[in-house]
């Protein structure tokens, strides 16, 4: 459990730095998809897709969410 | 199980409940619309290259078009995710490996 709440604290500053306070991530494992969702439901009117392979998902000009594909190829490397 | 289809490879591609959850948990754009993911994958307009190994299949509704993102592995295929967009140009500059004719 303590190794559980280090890599949640861990993680902190980079959440701090997210463009809005409030957030939900929803990361789907078997398919290797993580949502994350800036409000919800995101009532997105257009996904954008990136050379990446990000999904960003507007409503009118809003970025209400981003989907990241293979988002497991952004592990740092132990 | 949501349901199963056959892909244009004749692969049998699933769409399981967890997936379909995330996906309508999220792009809830697409909430009522499991059947046409489904056919997006056996009856698309297009199909272009993903990232890696993924297949986008492109179908056009009404104004804009279904993109169904899944894979084919060996003969097991499944579905990773879903959306609908607009702009279909950029989807196809990824590459074109099938076109309705």
């Amino acid at each position: 459990m303590a190794e559980e709440v280090k890599k949640i604290v861990d993680a902190v500053p980079k959440l701090l730095d997210f463009p809005t306070g409030k957030f939900h991530v929803d990361y789907d494992k078997e398919a290797d998809v993580l949502y994350i969702s800036f409000e919800r439901p995101q009532k997105a009117t257009e996904t954008e897709v990136t050379d990446e392979g990000i999904l960003l998902r507007y409503r009118e000009n809003k970025l209400v969410g981003i989907t990241i594909l293979n988002a497991s190829r952004f592990k740092v490397k132990a | 199980m949501i349901g199963t289809t056959i892909s244009k490879n004749g692969v049998l591609v699933r769409l399981t409940e967890e997936r379909w959850y995330h996906i309508v948990e999220n792009h809830d754009e697409l909430a009522g619309l499991s059947d046409e993911v489904l056919l997006t994958v056996e009856d698309p307009d297009y199909i272009a290259k993903g990232w890696t190994d993924e297949l986008l299949a492109v179908r056009k509704l009404n104004e804009r078009y279904l993109v169904v993102v899944y894979k084919e592995i060996e003969n097991d295929g499944f579905i990773i995710t879903s959306f609908i967009t607009k702009k279909v140009d950029k989807i196809l500059r990824r590459g074109v490996v099938w076109q309705k004719k």
